[in-house]
């Protein structure tokens, strides 16, 4: 706790774009071959003599953890007015092992180039105390630091996934966070417009339709969640529901606007089950009512049976499979990982019913199997994306879930990558920018001082 | 009243109007929201009267049970109180949960209340009604409410005035360059106010 504001901390999120560039990334490896996961620290500073080297590998004390979405302690959300608290500082990483339910915490203040675990959640305690197991995205906000957790409190995993809640001062599970969950069941992602009191949650699956890969009868019979969640954050109550249909298999990545003032957000679906696309659709506020529509379809590719893995050569064709988005701080553009085809999509969101696509990246993919420009081979496509605070620099791994990468690509070799955005719309890969994790399958990245999915904001921009 | 009592009461207003977890930061979040320099103005008359609200209940509770006890007593008593929650506050940082930013002025009035009462805004201003000064306190009825009433008016105007200056004129910047921890500061005027009726 400190005398004066963490620096790190911006009251809008347009202020946030003036941050200074992150000097390391972490990153959330995943190892499947009886050794455990790794917090790994990357040095992605230019000028640095460790440029594009691991500074620093935590290797976790136990083995299959599975690491996903990991986050922040505190970010810009303690500037918010009614609980102004901007000295409390950025300086945990809560770090949630998806098949384990374990929940690491580790200290990045002392030795940013090496972090600490200080604190571990055994799973027996996490469902004991929340109900939850699974946990998978961290979001600090309003009311401490808010977990999504995807299946019930027990082994198997079985009832409504949701979201809990831990202390933010004491690092302490706090509960269940619902009260009435009314119609949802599933759980996934989540995130909130804090200038409106409402929470937004989407839907992956329970447990036992994802931890043994992805079930393709279930995903053709509609099995798996199409539906948005909107929600009170002050009472926890569900107040919504958005059904994308049952066609749209897989509701995952919200990106709400960043302005806390706009109601609209972005959400990506993993498939289509009649033709195979992957989409895009805005949610909106009308006239007091939630709405969802359609506004980016990415088809599937053509291609040759032989070209394709097992579940796909019935089909002739590659879903684009868009696993991961990203918006930009000044919610002019927004990312979308198609892992399954192997492309990143650059859009321009400025009208978010009609975005334009203004740039595309492509690398790996089941069919095309594309070459990284400085010639290293990619296995995998882009998955987690993660962007800079000033959106110049957009990060991507591959790795999506062990048993679904194995279904998808064959013997899968972690990478991470840049891509650099030109000002007015585009971005390529940096060519020297490749780093090979070999074994080591690369998930979450999140950079210091944090990025544009760290962060929430209280105050709308200012105009000048 | 006197001098000190004026200083005293309007200089803790001022301070009072200066922490940005009294109500000048939601006011400047609120107008944003709304696009209104007018809302700075009208959101602060139910953060005022949440405030006021909160010293009255604590300086109620104050006299009576200043009644049932000698002022020997009571003298320890207060003393003792506010170091004790000085204390208490600077140990435990946890704070009451609100998320509501779509704020009316119930609301409004309701979380300025609870704001002052659980940072013991009240308690703040009892060393104002502990001591008499120069002139034996014949009224206390007449006291109190010239004593709150001022003290809410220099904490009104003063927010006021940070809530325009910084809505209107400065910007959010500020936020970053020249935050102070305080509750650090609130904590250590607690325990002076403390210290102060103990020796005075």
């Amino acid at each position: 706790m400190g005398m004066t504001a963490d620096q790190t901390f911006y009251p809008t999120p347009k202020m946030a774009m003036e941050a200074p560039p992150e000097e390391v990334a972490y990153i959330a490896t995943l190892n499947v071959h009886g050794k455990p996961d790794s917090l790994c620290t990357v040095d992605v500073n230019p000028n640095s003599s460790d440029y594009l080297k691991t500074v620093s590998e935590l290797s976790l004390p136990n083995i299959g953890d599975e690491l996903h979405h990991f986050g922040w302690n505190a970010c810009s959300a303690h500037l918010c007015p009614y609980n102004p608290h901007p000295d409390v500082e950025r300086r945990y990483l809560l770090i949630p092992g998806l098949r384990s339910s374990r929940l690491y915490i580790v200290d990045t203040k002392d030795d940013p180039r090496n972090p600490k675990i200080i604190k571990t959640i055994e799973p027996e305690e996490l469902m004991e105390k929340t109900g939850y197991s699974r946990p998978h995205t961290i979001h600090c906000g309003p009311e401490g630091i808010y977990v999504s957790a995807l299946g019930g409190g027990s082994k198997t995993g079985e009832g409504p996934g949701g979201i809990f809640l831990i202390d933010h001062l004491t690092l302490d599970i706090k509960g269940q966070w619902e009260n009435d969950r009314g119609s949802q069941y599933y759980a996934y992602d989540f995130w909130w417009h804090l200038g409106h009191d409402r929470v937004v949650t989407s839907e992956w699956a329970t447990p036992d339709l994802f931890e043994n890969g992805l079930n393709l009868e279930a995903a053709v019979g509609g099995k798996y969640g199409h539906k948005l969640h909107i929600w009170d954050l002050k009472t926890h109550n569900h107040l919504q529901e958005l059904d994308l249909g049952k066609e749209n298999q897989m509701v995952l990545e919200l990106r709400p606007s960043k302005n806390p003032k706009n109601t609209y957000g972005f959400v990506g679906v993993v498939v289509n089950t009649q033709d195979l696309s992957a989409s895009i659709w805005t949610w909106y506020l009308d006239k007091g009512e939630w709405k969802i529509q359609k506004t980016i379809t990415i088809p599937a590719q053509p291609a040759a049976a032989e070209d394709l893995p097992a579940p796909l050569k019935q089909f002739g064709a590659a879903p684009p499979l868009i696993t991961d988005i990203n918006l930009s701080l000044d919610d002019k553009f927004l990312y979308v990982s198609c892992w399954g085809t192997g492309e990143l999509h650059q859009y321009d969101v400025s009208d978010p019913f009609n975005p334009k696509q203004t740039g595309l990246i492509e690398i790996g993919g089941v069919a095309k199997k594309k070459a990284h420009p400085s010639g290293a081979p990619a296995s995998g496509g882009p998955q987690m994306v993660e962007l800079s605070r000033d959106g110049k620099r957009v990060y991507f791994t591959n790795s999506l879930y062990s048993s679904w990468d194995d279904q998808f690509y064959d013997d899968i070799k972690g990478w991470f990558v840049k891509a650099d955005v030109s000002e007015n719309g585009g971005f390529e890969l940096d060519k020297d920018f490749f780093m090979d994790f070999g074994d080591q399958r690369t998930h979450q990245v999140r950079l210091q001082g944090g990025d544009s999915s760290s962060d929430s904001f209280c105050f709308p921009n200012e105009e000048n | 009243m006197d001098h000190f009592h004026y200083g005293f009461f309007i200089l803790l207003g001022l301070y009072h109007g200066v922490n940005p977890g009294m109500g000048w930061l939601f006011s400047v979040a609120i107008a944003m929201q709304r696009e209104s320099t007018k809302t700075i103005f009208v959101s602060h008359l139910p953060i005022a009267i949440g405030h006021l609200l909160s010293l009255i209940a604590t300086i109620v509770i104050y006299y009576l049970i200043s009644d049932i006890i000698t002022p020997k007593v009571s003298k320890v008593f207060f003393s003792l109180l506010l170091i004790g929650f000085g204390v208490y506050k600077l140990i435990d940082r946890s704070h009451f949960t609100w998320t509501k930013m779509n704020v009316n002025n119930y609301d409004l009035a309701l979380w300025s209340f609870l704001m002052a009462s659980s940072h013991g805004a009240g308690l703040m201003l009892i060393p104002g009604f502990n001591y008499e000064g120069d002139h034996m306190i014949h009224h206390l009825e007449h006291f109190g409410f010239l004593a709150l009433g001022v003290h809410t008016l220099a904490m009104l105007i003063t927010s006021i005035i940070l809530a325009f200056t910084v809505y209107k004129l400065i910007g959010l910047r500020i936020l970053r360059s020249s935050w102070i921890n305080f509750d650090y500061i609130w904590s250590f005027v607690l325990i002076i106010g403390g210290l102060f009726i103990f020796f005075v």
